[in-house]
């Protein structure tokens, strides 16, 4: 549903970009019939557009369990075939590489806890990067975190040696530690979370919308102006 | 035809923005008063039409115009399309801030080769103006694509598969710039022909009016 909305926004703001094309460049000569063939070229261009861009590119990542993932689209929607992934560390030392597949998807384990910089080049001149922060990756068992694993495992049977021995069967009934609920949580929340990344992702890659549009043109405008002004100001001078 | 933030070495961005800069200096100084409202209107068409996307085989390429805004005001290109990609750079981000040198250059140098090629002939019978429009408007998009390709020699290294691969995708859009150049011209041939550079008005007995 969410796609589907994109995607119209997407063509209103098409359609709109071509009605400013159309009327800024040639004001108060569209009637006209030789500018008719014009925009004809111009609107059937755009009616089938399917949209597809390459001007642009980005990229997504998210950890989930010990795995990176990285999605990587153009801003139109459409994936990035095997586009280079490069694998950094922060500080720019590159510790794998790899290609996106069909679904403009790479995955890789986590090589390391730092913060990961991925580097995705789609060719002619397009470049994207994302950076995975190392407390993304707090929860994985890598370096520090195992250390905290070791040591945590005294604390409860402390905790339960204090008490009397009727409350002690009552807290080791449950029979679940500390990890394992830690672990289903974990996989439960990458679970709900999923859909969440996704629209995250979307959104990050949507592309350019009215207003930018808009404004472009308020600038040209203005510049227009400024120079108008400049050479008015010389004319009296 | 936009490069990206981070792909290009320093010496390629450098001598690109030296180059841009050289001519947006004489874009400016042939710039005069008449022109700056063609040239905003160039710049804000240029500016738009990189939104739209030529959806013709496999290429996923989008409308550039520099051939139009190159035969329609010459040595002001420069600065117009440099507004245009600075402006896109921020508002849509295509190409970058440190990139908009080389970018301008790749699709501003095309435009201004062929308007001193072609810039002549717009003015001949309407069928040389026609073809001269078109050739316009084709040669633009097709050397800007060369152009990219070799400012992406030093980082892609294959000139001639990285070229390749620009060129062939954007056929389409070479085509279709023709066309929208050809009928542009042909249409301000008519009805707005002092809008055309080097255009001889018949009422100054054949002075120039807009030799730029």
């Amino acid at each position: 549903m969410t796609e589907g909305r994109i995607r119209n926004c997407q063509s209103v703001f098409r359609l709109l970009s071509s009605v400013i094309f159309l009327l800024n460049p040639f004001k108060g000569l569209i009637m006209k019939p030789g500018s008719l063939v014009f925009s004809i070229v111009v609107f059937f261009s755009l009616a089938v557009a399917p949209s597809a861009s390459a001007h642009r590119v980005n990229v997504f990542a998210w950890v989930e369990g010990d795995t990176v993932y990285v999605e990587s689209k153009f801003p139109s929607g459409k994936k990035v075939k095997a586009g280079k992934v490069l694998v950094l560390d922060s500080r720019g030392k590159e510790l794998l590489t790899g290609l996106t597949d069909d679904q403009g998807q790479f995955s890789f384990k986590v090589p390391k806890r730092t913060d990961l910089i991925i580097l995705l080049i789609a060719g002619q001149g397009h470049q994207a990067r994302w950076t995975v922060r190392a407390d993304e990756m707090a929860h994985l068992a890598l370096g520090k975190s195992t250390a905290a694993e070791k040591k945590s495992p005294p604390e409860p049977s402390r905790m339960v040696s204090k008490p009397s021995a009727g409350t002690v069967a009552e807290v080791s009934d449950p029979g679940i530690k500390r990890q394992e609920l830690e672990a289903v949580i974990e996989s439960v929340l990458d679970q709900k979370l999923q859909p969440i990344r996704r629209m995250l992702a979307d959104m990050q890659q949507e592309g350019p919308g009215v207003k930018d549009i808009f404004a472009g043109i308020g600038y040209i405008l203005g510049l227009v102006g400024i120079g108008a002004y400049v050479h008015s100001r010389k004319k009296k001078g | 035809m936009h490069i990206s933030e981070g792909v290009l070495s320093g010496p390629v961005l450098i001598s690109g923005a030296a180059l841009t800069v050289v001519g947006t200096a004489i874009g400016l100084k042939k710039l005069d008063y008449d022109q700056i409202a063609k040239a905003g209107m160039l710049a804000a068409a240029f500016f738009v039409a990189s939104l739209i996307h030529v959806p013709i085989g496999p290429s996923n390429a989008h409308l550039i115009l520099n051939g139009l805004v190159g035969i329609l005001l010459g040595w002001a290109a420069f600065p117009a399309i440099l507004v245009a990609l600075a402006l896109q750079s921020v508002f849509f981000q295509f190409g970058g801030i440190t990139t908009i040198g080389v970018n301008t250059l790749i699709m501003a140098l095309p435009a201004i080769f062929c308007y001193l090629i072609f810039g002549r002939l717009i003015h001949k019978s309407p069928r040389t103006a026609t073809v001269a429009a078109f050739a316009c408007g084709f040669l633009s998009v097709l050397l800007g694509g060369l152009l990219l390709g070799l400012a992406l020699i030093f980082t892609e290294e294959n000139f001639l598969e990285v070229s390749g691969i620009i060129v062939a995708t954007h056929i389409p859009v070479m085509i279709i710039e023709g066309i929208i150049t050809a009928i542009c011209v042909a249409f301000l041939r008519k009805v707005r022909p002092e809008m055309l550079p080097g255009y001889l008005s018949p009422d100054d007995g054949g002075q120039r009016t807009e030799d730029r």
